[in-house]
């Protein structure tokens, strides 16, 4: 008995948390499940319609094409995202009496609304600095996509450099003398300390910019054209549910971004070894 | 302690080749293809990177401790990071009415950033994402301090789980929770209250003020929290010789971040509103972007929300950094 009531009253410290948590995302969520076993829309009222949304999403080909492309978003964006903040880090960390400049420069623009990163760099080949540099003549809703795509990896790269600087500067000195002494090539020293020691951090930060970059609504939201065909997941949800007003069709593509959402996250957590950072 | 070892004469003179070749093609792209006044730009980063080539030469056979390859990695990350970043500064200081065509912001008015202080839209929405992204962070810090130290210190049943669950809460998209959010504050009569709008933001601010609480518990020295304790220390002299000196500067900065955090959000903004009065100020610069006239404030209302993070990383930077980074 009293070691139930310990344990409840170790829970109750958390309790207040979980109460919140459950109330503003797991019944929503659940809200959103029931509204999507419904053909509903402000006009037409609600009927019940089992799984036919989902059964209707998984044969349409609009649903898969905007998947495909969010999913080919988020990879373009992370890789490349990596691959320069591992430079940049590394850079930084070699050149490290610019480091208490440097660390607040790079996550400037992580802090900047991404609504306005968004607008600026669509505006860049919308006629703006880019188009007058390089001729691009009337930019299309792609080449705006692709602007504003470049603009999220803008906005992500220096969250990514900040932390592989930091977790180099964190590589035990005395066992990268010991590679040295012991006549370690470079890319063994990096192989054999520096990545087994930056993993973890360099990790975790690139399942959140996976993460992150799949959920990206106000870059697509921005470059729409209603005739376009390339649209990504969320976008495709958000007109479903916002302008066309079918709410159940919305809610069914809400469930499946979840969806796609947690299998990203099963598919990067192990890939990644994130699991040593929880 | 740098992890690399002296660099070689070889590598000094290959960096500063690339960098040499890399300023002489910006030059060149910058007088043939670009046009004044962006040429200028073209042509000092060009310099600073062939002056990088020049200096490392000279350098190579020295024992100074330089990296050429980093010198000049830091040289495009800065590029990389201020051209942008200038444009926005462009967009918003260009003329209402005219298009900015060059990233150099020549004839730069400045009244966008008045305008966004005048009565309208803007300045609306500014006053409710405080008030939204402010009471939901005060209500998220309130409740996830608590649990912060229920998943560090009292061993709560399934605590791990529970942690899982708040970082996955983190990363939900945001925006499939706008639709049943805005329902229920329709059903409940609550669509015009800004105040009620806050109690779905928390879906935003409870995930990440319990993550980088955590974070913050985890790096205090609790060792000596238990010296304190053993001791014989009250819980005021606790307070006093452990929580002000060892958390009470990280915990305020984690506030300051789950604000800008909350209210950096769009989607659930621009869902719930039924008005655009009651918009906060992403879902409105949301709103106004989609009109190209109207990027000068959007960028200018940009720069001024900004402008308190920007001091707050200068003044906590290193904190901040390590806050955000292992």
């Amino acid at each position: 008995m009293t070691a139930r009531r310990s344990g409840l009253r170790r829970l109750g410290w958390l309790l207040p948390a979980v109460v919140v948590l459950v109330l503003v995302t797991v019944v929503p969520l659940g809200r959103v499940v029931w509204t999507s076993l419904h053909r509903s829309s402000p006009t037409t009222g609600s009927e019940l319609v089992g799984l036919d949304n989902y059964t209707h999403l998984v044969a349409s080909r609009e649903w898969w094409l905007a998947v495909a492309t969010s999913l080919v978003l988020v990879a373009g964006v992370v890789l490349v995202q990596l691959a320069l903040g591992l430079v940049f880090g590394a850079a930084l960390h070699r050149v490290g009496v610019v480091w208490p400049v440097a660390r607040v420069v790079v996550l400037v623009p992580l802090v900047l609304l991404s609504v306005v990163s968004v607008v600026t760099w669509r505006d860049a080949v919308n006629g703006g600095f880019l188009t007058s540099w390089f001729d691009l003549g009337e930019a299309g809703p792609f080449a705006q996509l692709v602007a504003v795509t470049v603009g999220e990896t803008w906005r992500g790269t220096g969250m990514v450099t900040a932390v592989v600087a930091l977790s180099l500067a964190q590589v035990t000195a005395s066992l990268s003398a010991s590679a040295v002494a012991d006549g370690a090539t470079g890319l063994q020293r990096w192989r054999r300390v520096v990545l087994p020691s930056i993993g973890p951090a360099v990790a975790g930060v690139a399942a959140f910019r996976v993460l992150d970059t799949y959920r990206v609504l106000d870059g697509p939201l921005l470059t729409d054209d209603p005739s376009a065909r390339l649209q990504t997941a969320p976008l495709l949800t958000w007109t479903t549910q916002f302008t066309a007003l079918e709410l159940g069709l919305g809610a069914a593509m809400s469930v499946l971004v979840v969806i796609g959402a947690a299998v990203l996250a099963a598919i990067v957590v192990p890939l990644f070894r994130v699991r040593r950072l929880l | 302690m740098n992890v690399a070892s002296h660099p070689s004469i070889r590598s000094r003179l290959a960096a500063s080749v690339v960098a040499f070749l890399l300023g002489f093609a910006m030059a060149n792209v910058g007088l043939i293809v670009v046009p004044r006044p962006d040429t200028w730009l073209w042509l000092a980063a060009a310099i600073v990177l062939m002056v990088t080539g020049v200096v490392g030469v000279l350098v190579a056979d020295t024992r100074r401790d330089v990296s050429l390859w980093a010198v000049l990695g830091v040289e495009l990350l800065t590029l990389f990071t201020l051209a942008p970043l200038l444009w926005v500064l462009s967009t918003a200081t260009v003329a209402e009415g005219s298009r900015r065509t060059t990233l150099w912001p020549g004839d730069a008015t400045w009244s966008a950033f008045g305008e966004v202080w005048d009565a309208g839209p803007v300045r609306t929405a500014m006053g409710t994402s405080l008030l939204v992204a402010g009471l939901a962070t005060v209500v998220a810090m309130l409740v996830a301090a608590p649990a912060a130290h229920a998943l560090m210190h009292r061993d709560a049943p399934g605590r791990r789980w529970w942690y899982v669950a708040f970082v996955a809460a983190l990363v939900l998209p945001t925006f499939v929770l706008g639709a049943p959010a805005a329902a229920q504050l329709l059903a409940l009569d609550l669509a015009t209250s800004r105040l009620a709008m806050a109690v779905p933001t928390l879906a935003v601010a409870l995930p990440i003020a319990v993550w980088l609480t955590v974070r913050v518990l985890r790096r205090a020295p609790w060792s000596l929290y238990d010296a304190v304790r053993a001791d014989g220390a009250s819980v005021g002299q606790r307070l006093r010789h452990f929580a002000v000196p060892h958390l009470a500067l990280d915990l305020g900065l984690v506030t300051i971040l789950v604000f800008f955090w909350t209210s950096a959000d769009v989607a659930l903004g621009a869902a719930m509103a039924p008005t655009d009065d009651q918009r906060t100020l992403p879902a409105t610069l949301l709103a106004l972007g989609a009109d190209p006239e109207s990027s000068r404030l959007v960028a200018a209302a940009g720069l001024w929300w900004l402008l308190p993070l920007v001091l707050v990383a200068t003044v906590f930077s290193r904190r901040l950094v390590s806050l955000l980074g292992r």
